[in-house]
């Protein structure tokens, strides 16, 4: 019951955020006004600026956004006890996040669309360019190497998800070759696809299929190079092949799995005995990084993530009609991201608590069930043990309303696979333009070959999985790196938008400056404890990786601080067409 | 165009070669010699240097000139086709550009009178002017400007199509695109046609059609006039594998000019299987209609290549 | 009457997820075309910002339909934007 409660509460609690601390952002502090030009009439094409109802731009964003992250994040985060998980999602996403995306979007809207680093190189100045570079570089590393093995850990441990996920790519072409060869209207056959794709999950549920070990490599480890090669194919096929089609099956899943979630929150409720189960606070848990700093860093997406700036200044600001309309597509859009974090702290932390039988047929329930996932850091099988405590706590709500558990276990496992699936398949897909346009910079003009550069991002990838471990546990110690890397161009936005607040003399400006303040310290603080981690361990690799990242970290802060003194001084504002 | 090509009675012959060997001489004695044979000839000097009102002693200008019987010469003047094309671009800028104060166009064009390309281009567009105004001629005879920009303007149809064609499967590829996110977005298959590849296209044809001219051995013949000496002998070489690299050997044709030594050798492999005509020096300066008539009498002969 | 303003209610959704399906539907591929058309300026006109380019009277002949490519590339050169940072936002990595 207690789960149900918290839920609602959080429900309203999102509700009021919004129409008190959104608003009052959006009128007085930023100052939105239904009658300002905006980009998506001045500059009015058909093309890319086409003013846009809300309701659309919204669905069109939030479905940009939301991914694995807020998923994994919070599944990892709540072995420091499910209330400083939920006060940090909660709260962060409220003053945070939601404000670091909503800023983005005002600003891109208000500069004719620009992107987000093209605008940073107007706030700040046009070196930090480079840091995005580097930046979206690295995140790029480091995601495909992650996410690779995120589903390699989901196959290892749900056999049954083998299948729909692997057919996912015949049903997605097949739906690609209709929308774009032969015209079929896009909505109502995504959604055959869709329902297509849940039939496989009950095939793949009574077919599963497991890898053996196979020459001294753990499956995990056969699974992230099939993965990886998969990946490799499908970044240089065009988009509409298959990226295309598989985004759109993606966005229906998501919308469908929330609603499961909602659902089965409802329903446990009332029919079970559904409760927490995980221990309200536990600061340090055995073998993990203590919580100050590591939550902030662990949960990114679900609470504040830097990435999103790169949504909201892409199509969201060329396409809308009404400054005030903003607020419904970056505010609201952080915070429906973050009430499925919410969701996944519930399942983790409750649902699991409805039990479940472990491989050798132990059967668990209560604290147990939570504790068989999360008793240390690397228990079991590391990232994957957070994951399953995911998939098990969902599927065993929504076995309360009548789903069969095998099934269930399926759908979310085929829901976490696909969107890393995806995330994946782009990542290569971008890591592989910029390693070109690096490297041909540099005269080495073989990476103009897209298949050169793209071989070079995937082995790169593996280099990097493989350096952990290419396990579960290997995944986790990369996790962090990944929400630094995240977190440091929320600082970064965070900070830009603070300079524009100031240079507009609106007193707001401190509004966002605590929240950047606040990133900046955390993951300094993180990524310090990790350079020494391993330093210990004497991993190269990530010595380097997170050596590069802190570096950048500093640069952010000095470039921060030196227009933000500049400003106080008196430079004036950038020149030319600031709009407003 | 290119059934037109095959139609058209017409010849043009084109006299090139190294600055000093007389081809100007040799085109003008050319125009003679075909019009005494009844045929009507327009002599076109697409040379800056415009020897040709040297050699007949009065001045020519763009508008044909009649100077003895069916024999009319004009000289083309590069800096008016330059303006000529440079003033239209600027006109249909001026009136397709909505946004004229952002970018002062007529600045920039000023400066492109001395762009690489322009030259030949200008000639170009002489040429294709009188091609299509000259239609009561048999013969059209070009004096063509030193090898360097005669070559240029040569290759210019070719090298144009090879850019035109990139482009255009590159604005085909485009639209395709467009096509697909048109129909799913509005649910409709045609956008409005595109007028960049509608020029590309007539850009194509008009490039098409002159390689083609260019290359069709009976419609036009190239005179490569050249000395007996070792470096205009290299230079000829030099000259043929330029012509054989876009395609116009067929159409060359070799003359040796101021051969006074009649024993003298050409090497074999110069213009293998082939008789090369030798016109021998004058005694006399050719300047002006009669001495050129003085010399066709004597030695007109040696010019039946010509025909 | 209630039945018609739910349905009224179903249509709108429906309509509005529709639109959210076919902005996704072309998303990918209008960035793909906007980089083509981008390269298919900077290949016609690049003479303008120094690059190599074909003979210049194919550049002048397309010059008088290319008013937007040709804003377009001089507005780029004075920003120094990066075309990397839209592709970030349009392919949506996370």
């Amino acid at each position: 019951m207690d789960a149900l409660f918290i839920m609602l509460l959080a429900f309203v609690g999102y509700l009021l955020a919004y129409r008190l601390y959104g608003r009052y952002l959006g009128s007085k502090i930023f100052q939105l006004a239904t009658d300002a030009k905006v980009p998506a009439r001045e500059l009015q094409d058909g093309v890319d600026f086409v003013p846009t109802k809300k309701e659309v731009i919204f669905g069109h964003h939030f479905t940009s956004i939301a991914g694995t992250g807020p998923i994994v994040g919070p599944a990892i985060a709540v072995i420091w006890g499910w209330v400083p998980a939920l006060l940090w999602v909660f709260l962060g996403s409220i003053v945070m996040g939601a404000v670091h995306d909503f800023g983005a979007l005002i600003i891109s809207m208000r500069n004719q669309g620009k992107s987000v680093s093209e605008y940073t190189s107007k706030y700040i100045n046009p070196r930090t360019r480079f840091i995005f570079f580097i930046i979206v570089f690295l995140e790029l590393l480091i995601i495909t190497a992650i996410f690779g093995l995120v589903i390699a850990v989901i196959f290892a441990m749900y056999p049954g998800s083998v299948l729909p996920v692997w057919l996912e790519i015949p049903i997605a072409m097949a739906l690609g070759y209709a929308v774009y060869k032969r015209g079929a209207s896009v909505l109502p056959w995504s959604i055959v696809a869709v329902a297509v794709m849940y039939l496989t999950v009950w095939w793949g549920a009574s077919a599963p299929i497991v890898m053996p070990e196979i020459a001294g490599m753990p499956a995990t480890g056969t699974w992230t190079l099939i993965l990886l090669t998969y990946a490799f194919f499908a970044s240089v096929l065009p988009v509409t092949t298959l990226l295309q089609p598989r985004d759109f099956i993606n966005s229906h899943q998501l919308l469908i799995a929330m609603g499961l979630l909602v659902l089965g929150v409802f329903v446990a409720a009332f029919t079970t005995d559904m409760a927490f189960v995980a221990p309200a606070v536990q600061a340090s848990p055995e073998a993990a990084p203590s919580m100050w700093p590591f939550l902030f860093i662990t949960i990114a997406c679900g609470a504040i993530s830097g990435f999103h700036s790169l949504v909201s200044s892409g199509t969201s600001s060329k396409q809308i009609a009404n400054e005030k309309d903003s607020l419904f597509v970056g505010y609201g859009g952080m915070l429906t991201e973050s009430s499925l974090s919410m969701l996944v702290i519930i399942a983790t932390c409750a649902g699991i608590s409805l039990g479940y039988t472990t491989k050798a047929g132990v059967s668990l329930a209560g604290v147990s069930a939570w504790s068989a996932h999360y008793s240390s850091w690397t228990a079991a099988a590391g990232l994957g043990s957070k994951i399953s405590a995911f998939v098990v706590g969902a599927a065993n709500m929504m076995e309360s309303f009548g789903m069969p558990h095998a099934i269930a276990i399926v759908i979310m496992g085929v829901f976490v696979a696909s969107f890393a699936g995806t995330t994946l398949d782009t990542a290569t897909r971008v890591q592989r333009y910029v390693l070109s346009e690096l490297f041909t910079s540099l005269g080495f003009e073989s990476f103009r070959n897209k298949y050169v550069a793209t071989f070079v991002a995937v082995a790169a990838a593996a280099a990097l999985a493989f350096a952990t471990g290419a396990s579960g546990k290997g995944a986790l110690t990369l996790w962090p790196l990944f929400g630094a890397v995240n977190q440091v161009l929320a600082a970064l936005v965070l900070t830009v938008i603070t300079l524009y607040l100031l240079q507009r003399g609106s007193w707001g400006w401190i509004l966002t400056a605590i929240p950047a303040c606040f990133m900046v310290v955390m993951t300094f603080w993180a990524l310090v404890i990790n350079q020494g981690m391993y330093m210990k361990q004497g991993n190269v690799l990530l010595q380097i990786i997170n050596g590069l990242v802190l570096v950048i970290a500093a640069w952010v802060v000095v470039e921060g601080l030196l227009r933000f003194f500049a400003t106080l001084g008196g430079t004036p504002a950038p020149a030319v067409d600031t709009a407003r | 165009m290119c059934s037109e090509i095959a139609e058209d009675p017409r010849r043009f012959f084109f006299f090139m070669g190294k600055g000093g060997t007389g081809k100007s001489t040799v085109s003008a004695l050319a125009a003679c010699f075909l019009a005494a044979r009844g045929r009507r000839v327009l002599l076109l000097s697409l040379d800056p240097a415009h020897n040709q009102a040297d050699i007949f002693d009065r001045p020519f200008s763009g508008r044909p000139q009649t100077v003895g019987e069916r024999v009319r010469v004009a000289e083309v003047d590069q800096r008016h086709w330059i303006n000529r094309f440079l003033h239209s671009v600027q006109d249909h800028v001026r009136r397709a550009y909505t946004y004229q104060s952002a970018f002062n166009l007529d600045h920039w064009l000023d400066v492109l009178h001395d762009s690489p390309g322009i030259e030949e281009y200008a000639m170009i567009l002489a040429f294709q002017h009188y091609r299509q105004v000259e239609q009561d001629i048999d013969v059209m005879i070009l004096d063509m400007p030193p090898t360097g920009l005669a070559m240029k303007f040569l290759r210019l149809p070719r090298l144009s199509l090879r850019w035109l064609t990139h482009l255009e499967n590159l604005r085909q590829e485009i639209l395709r695109k467009k096509e697909i996110v048109h129909r799913i977005r509005f649910g409709r298959r045609e956008l409005e046609t595109d007028r960049i590849l509608g020029r590309l296209k007539q850009q194509g044809a008009f490039y098409d059609d002159l390689k083609t001219l260019f290359e069709n051995p009976v419609a036009t013949r190239i005179h490569l006039v050249f000395n007996p000496d070792q470096l205009s002998i290299r230079e000829s070489g030099r000259i043929c594998e330029g012509l054989k690299a876009i395609a116009l050997d067929r159409c060359l044709h070799p003359v040796l000019n101021m051969a006074s030594r009649e024993e003298f050798r050409l090497p074999p492999e110069l213009f293998p299987g082939r008789s090369v005509p030798r016109l021998s020096l004058s005694d006399c300066p050719l300047i002006g209609l009669s001495a050129l008539h003085g010399y066709l009498g004597e030695q007109g002969g040696r010019m039946d290549f010509l025909l | 009457m209630k039945g018609e303003r739910l349905r009224q209610k179903l249509r709108g959704w429906w309509r509005t997820a529709d639109q959210v399906a076919r902005a996704q539907a072309t998303e990918k591929l209008e960035w793909e075309v906007r980089e083509m058309e981008n390269i298919f300026a900077l290949l016609t006109l690049g003479a303008f910002t120094g690059l190599p380019s074909p003979p210049m009277q194919l550049t002048l002949e397309l010059l008088p339909l290319m008013e937007r490519e040709l804003l377009l590339m001089l507005e780029k050169v004075d920003t120094a934007s990066d075309p990397l940072a839209e592709l970030f936002s349009t392919l949506n990595v996370l």
